[in-house]
């Protein structure tokens, strides 16, 4: 679980410094404002009269000059005079939007062009547009499809697992990255896509063509991990919508088969919504408060559990997951276990943020992230910068984390590694303990 | 175009910086930015990032999950539309109501998106400028210098650039040299022995952010990114370098403002393995005296130009006034001179010279036009002029133009700054410097990181009388190299 996203971040780094700036969007006029013109009109004769005239210009302050105005006034000048590359307004007042919102010196209150706000909507709902098949790399760096996921269309067009990715279209996948072989299977909902595909004895390569569907993330992977004693185990990635129901029929699933205790895996979960949050920790602690909340002018407010989806509480122990990349959301989940005492912390302290974003859509489709909240626990304890100690720590050695991630490379299909994964060992031991606890006070 | 401007320029190599932050996904907080600029603009790439962003968030349009939400539902239809303007002020307004930790300072805002924006321009020379900077920098023109009294200059070093101490194959890689133009008379910057072409690399035992580390290191991140434990360790070595730097903007203020009464610098020199340190003491702005003048042995005339103020022009002719009717020639000695007013060059080339122009401007969306000489009495014995790797712009020109009139240049090739920036100035006192155009020689020549050769070249390492020595001999007539009188 750590490792596979820490996989992710790794081959993150390539594709994100090679991000470009995009240009080419049309100007619309400007709004009159009165701007730098005067002293920069005279830069349109001839640049040495600038001085003069700056020296002036300078002097010459009006009272009420919003941000807007200064914004303005730069923009209109860098059109009219600035001597380079031409100035193309909308991403020039994104970069002043940017700007703006960095002055306030808080990472997370931040603006996203229309293209990230899509790409966030669309993580945000759990949903992307392909063909619904987890892909990876093997050793001979081929790529592969690791797992056809439910309800795309590569499951449809029978996609198998196994299958290895000869070609995308006419474009050969040949020394290229999973994920930028995954960038070219992605597209337009109602788009083609044909994929050449080596199987295993196939006499030739299999070639599919299909529609790009928008498909259903799988934020939620779940198994028996100890099917002697029933210990059942869910790793949630993120919250987003798509988030409560999986992790919903994982539960499901796992109550039909008996299920004694369980581990629940939050470790390197960044977070997501907030209501899913709620929701999610709903199933697992009593009735009164998830965390509070308390934005500038109001007092704190409590965020309660929802009577209506607390039917698993205190079925059966549990036993959390967390580390130093739980963040947020899964602060707030981890966060109301431990202070209800509903279940037993495990692993690494985790990131501490304690601060809500409200993400506000722009009318030009772009959107901003603004802090509006902090929130607190359910027992209203700050855990931002601070994060929240597990009730039992343990940490990685330098050596667990190569067996992990050399083991984990080589089986993408794992959903953990309980060989070399000291945490979840312990977690399992402890579920395996109190499980045996619970079923000899029968009275509970 | 004025040395003042020039003085105290900024780069945006930081945008490369905090976008490689977010990348990594490090476990940064806010207070781990490296300094306004670089904070004001961390988001500017990192919305690829978004995936693994650490977010908690709630809708403003599903209403009522939080009382954020409620606080906003009254949108700013007043400012509705699809031009720019209305999004940036959408968003101000949404900052203002809605931001968890008080109301935002416009002041601070306004700066933030202003600062943003010059900066996005990936030009070392545009800049902005805080109002006390704006300041400084209405001082510096009026020839005031706080700060080490040196004119920088920032060269940018390309992707592909053999020079470039870390090129790692990246497109759109670059890296910034913080360059001494000129260190000025009495300067503390020259007490210590900064030379023309010195790099300053770090300002009080702190590196100046002058590449991005993180994209530097994208080979050694990509070798390890199978390993977990070297990765880490290697991408946290990085956020530490990133972490104790100072950033380009920062450096500039720094050195060119009034805030500490001693600066340790470390720079690098042309020609030497090791960087130097100096130390240097700030402890009074350097007063330039932009026009100095004397009659050496010989009846030759000697004026050195050090800043083409506005009262250059002046100073000079009642500079050539006071050489008599016998004077055998002039040494004009542009070293160390790194430029200031185009006006105020040619007025001084019509006292010396019949040529038409100074040279050509070309601006933005314009024909190239002619910097005019006005006609004047010139004088009538020949010409030398020293110039040095210290000599730039403006003084460029004018070396140029008198050369082109038959005066001969000694000295080394001039430093090759063609840009015209100027100041601009934002009603609340603030402000940014802006490329506003670039300069050819009058014969159409470009000299932009090229400079200006002259006639008869000194060794670097030459002794600053070594010139003077050659032009002397010139102007008496005898062999150049020839041991000279001394004046």
């Amino acid at each position: 679980m750590t490792i596979k996203n820490f996989a992710g971040r790794a081959l993150g780094v390539a594709s994100l410094l090679f991000v470009a700036f995009a240009g080419g969007v049309s100007f619309q006029d400007f709004r009159s404002v009165r701007t730098a013109d005067e002293f920069v009109s005279a830069a349109k004769l001839l640049p040495m009269r600038l001085e003069t005239a700056y020296l002036t210009a300078a002097q010459a302050q009006t009272s009420p000059y919003t941000p807007y105005q200064t914004y303005a006034d730069v923009l209109t000048t860098l059109r009219a005079n600035y001597y380079g590359k031409d100035i193309d307004s909308t991403q020039m007042t994104y970069n002043g939007i940017r700007g703006m919102m960095g002055s306030l010196k808080d990472r997370y209150t931040r603006f996203v062009d229309p293209k990230a706000y899509k790409d966030m909507m669309d993580d945000n709902h759990g949903e992307f547009v392909g063909i619904g098949a987890l892909l990876g790399t093997n050793k001979a760096e081929q790529i592969y499809v690791v797992r056809v996921l439910q309800g795309g269309p590569a499951l449809r067009y029978k996609v198998m697992a196994g299958d290895i990715i000869l070609k995308v279209d006419s474009k050969s996948t040949l020394k290229m990255k999973d994920t930028a072989v995954v960038k070219l299977i992605r597209g337009e909902a109602g788009t083609k896509v044909t994929l050449t595909l080596l199987r295993k004895d196939a006499p030739a390569p299999v070639v599919i063509t299909m529609p790009r569907e928008s498909v259903q993330q799988e934020v939620v992977q779940h198994s028996m991990i100890d099917p002697v004693n029933k210990i059942g185990y869910i790793s949630l990635s993120v919250f987003n919508e798509e988030s409560d129901v999986q992790v919903d029929s994982a539960l499901l699933d796992l109550q039909s088969k008996g299920m004694k205790g369980l581990i629940f895996d939050l470790r390197e979960n960044p977070g997501g919504l907030l209501d899913i949050a709620q929701r999610i920790a709903s199933r697992f602690i009593p009735a009164g408060p998830v965390l509070w909340i308390k934005d500038r002018t109001g007092p704190m407010q409590s965020l309660d559990a929802i009577p209506s989806l607390h039917r698993n509480h205190l079925r059966f122990p549990l036993v959390v997951l967390v580390n130093g990349g739980s963040a947020s959301a899964a602060e707030i989940v981890s966060g109301a276990i431990k202070d209800t005492g509903s279940g037993t912390l495990i692993g690494e302290k985790t990131f501490g943020k304690g601060l809500v974003q409200t993400v506000m859509p722009l009318h030009d489709r772009s959107g901003i992230l603004i802090t509006t909240q902090h929130y607190y626990t359910a027992m209203k304890n700050d855990i931002n910068h601070k994060g929240i100690e597990p009730n039992i720590t343990v940490k990685y050695t330098d050596d667990d984390q190569r067996k992990m991630y050399a083991y984990l490379r080589e089986h993408p299909e794992a959903t953990y590694d309980l060989q070399n994964d000291t945490q979840l060992q312990r977690a399992l031991t402890e579920a395996i303990q109190r499980t045996r606890v619970a079923s000899a006070r029968p009275w509970e | 175009m004025t040395i003042s401007t020039r003085g105290i320029v900024a780069g945006a190599a930081l945008t490369a910086l905090t976008a490689g932050t977010f990348a990594l996904g490090m476990r940064l907080g806010p207070e781990h930015s490296l300094g306004h600029n670089l904070a004001s603009i961390q988001t500017a790439q990192g919305d690829g990032g978004h995936a693994g962003s650490l977010h908690l968030a709630s809708y403003q349009t599903s209403a009522a999950k939080t009382k954020a939400t409620d606080a906003d539902t009254d949108t700013d239809d007043a400012e509705a539309g699809s031009d720019p303007g209305a999004t940036f002020q959408e968003v101000y307004l949404k900052l203002k109501r809605n931001y968890v930790e008080g109301v935002p300072d416009d002041t601070i805002l306004a700066h933030g998106a202003a600062s943003a924006m010059v900066a996005s321009l990936g030009d070392p020379q545009s800049r902005f400028l805080e109002p006390a900077q704006m300041q400084e920098l209405k001082e510096e023109m009026q020839g005031s210098y706080h700060g080490i009294g040196a004119t920088t200059f920032i060269r940018s070093l390309q992707h592909g650039d053999p020079k470039a101490t870390k090129d790692t194959d990246i497109p759109g890689y670059i890296e910034y040299r913080l360059t001494v133009v000129a260190p000025l008379p009495g300067s503390p910057a020259e007490k210590a022995g900064l030379l023309p072409g010195d790099v300053i690399t770090e300002i009080n035992g702190k590196w100046i952010a002058t590449y991005d580390p993180i994209t530097a290191a994208t080979k050694d991140l990509k070798a390890v990114q199978n390993d977990p434990v070297s990765f880490n360790k290697l991408a946290k070595e990085i956020q530490a370098k990133v972490d104790s730097a100072v950033s380009l903007s920062e450096a500039l203020k720094q050195l060119t403002g009034d805030t500490s009464d001693k600066f340790v610098l470390t720079v690098s020199r042309p020609g030497q393995d090791k960087p130097q340190t100096l130390t240097l003491d700030n402890t009074a702005p350097t007063k330039v005296t932009p026009v100095a003048s004397r009659t050496l042995p010989g009846n030759i005339g000697y004026v050195k130009i050090t800043q083409f103020t506005e009262s250059a022009p002046e100073a000079f002719g009642t500079a050539l006034s006071t050489f008599g009717a016998d004077t055998k020639g002039l040494i004009l000695d542009l070293r160390n001179s790194p430029g200031g007013l185009l006006d105020s060059g040619a007025a001084i080339a019509g006292k010396l010279t019949t040529a038409k122009s100074l040279g050509i401007v070309q601006l933005k969306g314009k024909k190239e036009s002619a910097i005019a000489i006005k006609p004047s009495t010139t004088i009538g014995y020949p010409i030398v002029v020293l110039v040095n790797r210290g000599t730039a712009n403006t003084a460029e020109l004018l070396a140029d133009t008198l050369h082109r009139s038959g005066a001969k240049l000694v000295g080394e090739k001039t430093f090759g700054d063609a840009t015209d920036v100027s100041p601009v100035a934002l009603r609340d006192g603030s402000g940014f410097t802006m490329t506003v155009g670039q300069l050819f020689t009058s014969a159409h020549g470009v000299f932009n990181e090229i400079g200006v050769k002259p006639d008869i070249v000194t060794p670097p390492n030459a002794s600053p009388e070594e010139p003077l020595t050659q032009a002397i001999g010139l102007l008496s007539g005898q062999v150049a190299g020839l041991p000279a009188i001394h004046g």
